[in-house]
């Protein structure tokens, strides 16, 4: 009976919630550099040892170096371009034909990527976990749980990310410490490998490792300040290299040359080889289950960045439906070759096709739109 | 005579009789009054300022002709004027109607006075000596106070009437909680009154500023409840959208909290629930000092709290009231449980069926032969006991406490031990299954230890049909569900990964770091005291 009635009214019902997209600065750091990181451990660039040989460590500094120096440069262009990602900004240089026109070469470049690693992530499940599955029904796992995950939006993912990838990362440093009993130091000489020549093209031919840095780019649109891709793009660079670096070292100290360029999954190879006292006889199972959850997230921020690629290239509202077409068709695509000797031929040459583009896109974009930007001011 | 017919119809044959078969009918006349199709000028019917009429529309919505505990009193007060009471017999203190409002209205001589005349005012402030009554003007007002345990007061020649709060219905007394319990801190717990339990929380903090802002929840029932927040530090928008979605349910009859928290979630199908109900006050209090808005429903001995977080989830009642290091303890075995608790029967598939050479030779060997004789796979045997263990717990909770233990002891031991020695199970899947059951005892809130039962069977299906892939993705897919869902606009993990006060999240803090409110209730006051609380440090 005392006072302090409500007065809402049941007429205020029906305030509509909108998804939060937005990512922080964290959260887009550890993005990309799963992005990056995925990359190197499942679809291992078998290429760095067949160039450079024991000096494939010194072509990884190389190669980050590189990709650092193109970053840098596309950084250049943040402060008048803003948040918008080379998507908009090419519907703003040559209207719509040319917003799809980017749109396609993007997701070009992004399919390249994803379609290899999706087949040889599935392959190490096969491989290491479920021998005596079919590689179609592993497959078609994969595409329901990434189907899943995309309903929940980039927002989540890069939570999720957040929590799980340091772990792997922790995952990792493990394996290096415990198939410290393995190396042998003479595997790393002569140290400049197959010599600076092989090392210095080897790298230029390579650099397709961190061509994911394209989704700094495309994340722009999600951020909350401007100054965050930077940071993060630098950051997640740092972590990838730092964990490539670590795994080809590992990798040139535990098999010589020529032996180490015959492995396909070279990761589970070094993994095999772990004794950790007398209990964990065979650690690369938990391991793949471990970077497992980091393979699902690399897949799921993949179809996002493709399907938003595609719904803004075509302007569309709602991107759900793309998603799963594009879950579809990577997963057909991808399993489409029979072999993996098969899958690892085609993607080198779409990869050497399509890899710098992932550099130069960021670059040209943004540096069209301020020529445009400029001559409409003088005019 | 009988015994001949009985005789008769075992020998001989007989059509049976056709026994009048009860079947019910389509009700063939609408309900004299129903409150839910009460058009608005229904609704707000205005008081007569005739007693009769007022009498026959109170007759005619309580029902009186078969409503036995409706009582209508009336009574002839000086001057002949007619009034009449109307309460609920058994929801209202006798003692109170008598002495508060019958005896005054019939003794005081108010009318022997020159020009005295019965109105409003007077008979508020005159006659009926009660601290809490009201008037209305409309019927609704008048039976939704009755309703409550009110006594309705009308007199003829007013078209105002007045609702007495004389409310006496039988409740326990305040018990210690049972499912929060704690060695140290208050022990005291909420009952199923609403004036008694917002009193407990306003006996712990102590403030003006703690505003219990009246609801009322159902279209009929009109279960009355409040919504309890510190006004300088909740968030104002919080505090709206909670009433705004309180008010936006629609259904005829809400009981229970458990109801409103259903009604009121954004992700009710979901197995986390993301609304936290708690029995204690104390609890209540610290969330609410923390700018939390606590709900509470007349008739629900449990509040919720409102938003919540995952991390909050897993925290017990009783970690603020042990030291540091003690809670912090308490606080990762629990994890560890929950952990237990949810992965120890997957993983145990997944490694037996699927990843067998990652364990030792003779670790494999000890459980080979442990299985030696079991007929059934692995994963029949395991959901063999877990459904055991889970009828064992079920029937557990629903008979009286000395046979609960008793069953206990009979399901766990004796059947444990006879489904051993029968070969039905194996030794480790014992071991498996009462290692899961105690990790999940330890489970700090009851609701949470169903999600953990479900998500148990989830990887326990997940792992036997692919091994540590098929719990990877079960993982995964859990994890992204739990991360998109929100709170009342609160990401579920809150605070995100990367945040500062992640490790007090999960973790218990020491007492004079806890300076700030969580950051993401984005509080009026984001500090809760001064940034050195050990002020005695800083010298004499």
């Amino acid at each position: 009976m005392a006072g302090g009635q409500i007065n809402v009214s049941r007429e205020t019902i029906g305030g509509k919630m909108t998804k939060n997209e937005t990512i922080t600065e964290r959260e887009m750091t550890l993005l990309i550099a799963n992005l990056l990181s995925v990359k190197a451990i499942f679809a291992f660039p078998r290429e760095i040892f067949a160039s450079s040989a024991n000096a494939a460590w010194i072509e990884v500094i190389y190669m980050s170096l590189l990709a650092w120096a193109m970053l840098e440069l596309s950084f250049l262009t943040y402060k008048i371009s803003g948040k918008k990602s080379i998507i908009d900004l090419a519907e703003k240089i040559g209207k719509k034909p040319f917003k799809i026109a980017v749109a396609l070469l993007v997701t070009a470049v992004l399919a390249v990527n994803f379609i290899t690693e999706v087949r040889m992530f599935s392959e190490s499940v096969k491989i290491i976990l479920l021998p005596k599955t079919d590689i179609e029904y592993i497959m078609i796992l994969l595409a329901v749980t990434i189907c899943l995950g995309q309903k929940s939006g980039l927002s989540a993912a890069a939570t999720i990310n957040a929590i799980f990838f340091p772990i792997c990362l922790v995952f990792l440093g493990f394996i290096v410490i415990f198939l410290s009993k393995t190396y042998n130091m003479n595997n790393l000489f002569p140290i400049l490998g197959n010599g600076t020549g092989s090392i210095l093209k080897g790298g230029i031919k390579n650099i397709s490792c961190f061509s994911d840095v394209l989704a700094v780019n495309l994340l722009l649109p999600h951020i909350q300040d401007i100054s965050i891709p930077k940071k993060s793009g630098r950051k997640a660079l740092l972590i990838a290299s730092l964990t490539m670096l670590f795994i080809c070292l590992s990798y040139a100290l535990c098999y010589p040359y020529p032996w180490s360029k015959e492995f396909l999954l070279p990761v589970y190879q070094l993994s095999t080889r772990i004794r950790a006292g007398e209990y964990f006889q065979r650690f690369e199972a938990f391991f793949e289950f471990v970077w497992e959850i980091s393979q699902l997230l690399y897949s799921t921020i993949y179809i996002f960045l493709i399907s938003e690629t595609l719904a803004k290239a075509f302007s569309l509202s709602d991107r759900t439906a793309i998603c799963y077409g594009v879950i579809a068709a990577v997963a057909l695509i991808s399993i489409e070759p029979s072999s993996v000797v098969t899958v690892l031929a085609v993607s080198k040459i779409a990869d050497m096709a399509t890899a710098h583009l992932a550099y130069l896109l960021p670059i040209v974009i943004p540096v069209l739109y301020i020529i445009k930007r400029k001559k409409a001011q003088n005019s | 005579m009988s015994f001949f017919n009985t005789v008769k119809r075992y020998l001989l044959y007989q059509q049976k009789e056709e026994k009048e078969q009860f079947v019910l009918k389509k009700p063939e006349n609408k309900p004299i009054y129903d409150v839910r199709e009460e058009k608005p000028e229904q609704k707000n019917k205005k008081i007569f300022k005739s007693v009769e009429k007022n009498r026959d529309v109170i007759e005619e919505r309580f029902n009186y002709q078969k409503n036995a505990d409706v009582v209508i009193r009336e009574l002839t007060l000086r001057g002949d004027t007619k009034s009449f009471l109307v309460f609920y017999d058994g929801m209202c203190r006798g003692d109170t109607i008598n002495e508060g409002i019958i005896k005054p209205l019939l003794r005081l001589p108010f009318l022997e006075k020159k020009g005295a005349k019965y109105d409003e005012k007077t008979v508020l402030e005159t006659l009926i000596v009660h601290n809490q009554t009201k008037k209305a003007q409309c019927f609704d007002e008048i039976i939704d106070g009755i309703n409550f345990g009110g006594c309705g007061i009308f007199v003829d020649g007013l078209d105002t009437a007045f609702c007495a709060d004389v409310k006496d219905w039988p409740h326990r007394s305040v018990e210690k909680a049972k499912n929060e319990q704690s060695i140290y801190g208050p022990q005291e717990a909420f009952i199923e009154m609403l004036r008694g339990n917002s009193a407990q929380v306003r006996k712990i903090l102590k403030t003006e500023k703690l505003v219990c802002e009246e609801i009322s929840v159902g279209n009929v029932s009109k279960t009355p409840g409040v919504v309890m927040y510190l006004e300088d530090v909740a968030n104002k928008s919080l505090v709206e959208e909670i009433k705004r979605r309180i008010c936006g349910i629609s259904s005829d009859y809400v009981i229970s909290i458990e109801e409103v928290s259903m009604l009121i979630e954004e992700n009710p199908l979901m197995i986390t629930g993301h609304i936290l109900a708690t029995e204690r006050p104390d609890r209540v209090a610290r969330a609410v000092s923390e700018g939390r808005v606590a709900l509470m429903l007349s008739g629900s001995p449990r509040a919720l709290i409102l938003p919540t977080n995952a991390y909050e989830m897993t925290h017990s009642a009783s970690d603020a009231y042990l030291r540091v290091d003690f809670a912090n303890m308490s606080r990762t075995i629990r994890l560890i449980a929950t952990a237990i608790s949810v992965l120890l029967p997957g993983l145990f598939l997944a490694i037996t069926m699927y990843h067998a050479e990652m364990l030792p030779t003779y670790l494999l060997y000890a459980i080979s032969s442990s299985r030696q004789n079991v007929p059934f796979p692995s994963v029949v045997e395991l959901l063999l006991m877990d459904f055991s263990f889970e009828m064992i717990r079920e029937a557990g909770i629903r008979m009286p406490n000395p046979i609960g233990s008793v069953l206990g002891i009979v399901g766990g031991l004796i059947l444990g031990q006879a489904a051993v020695s029968a070969k039905i199970v194996s030794p480790i899947m014992i071991i498996i299954i009462s290692l899961t059951g105690i990790g999940s005892f330890a489970t700090a809130d009851y609701a949470l230890s169903w999600t953990y039962r479900i998500l148990k069977l989830i990887f326990i299906l997940t792992g036997a049909a692919f091994g540590f892939f098929g719990i990877g993705l079960g993982i995964f897919v859990y994890a992204i569900l739990i991360a998109s869902s929100t709170s009342f606009g609160i990401p579920f993990l809150s605070p995100a990964p990367g945040n500062k006060l992640l490790k007090n999240a999960v973790f218990v803090p020491p007492i004079w770091k806890m300076e700030r409110r969580p950051e993401y209730l984005k509080t009026k006051k984001p500090k809760r005291g001064d940034k050195i609380s050990k002020k005695w440090q800083a010298g004499r």
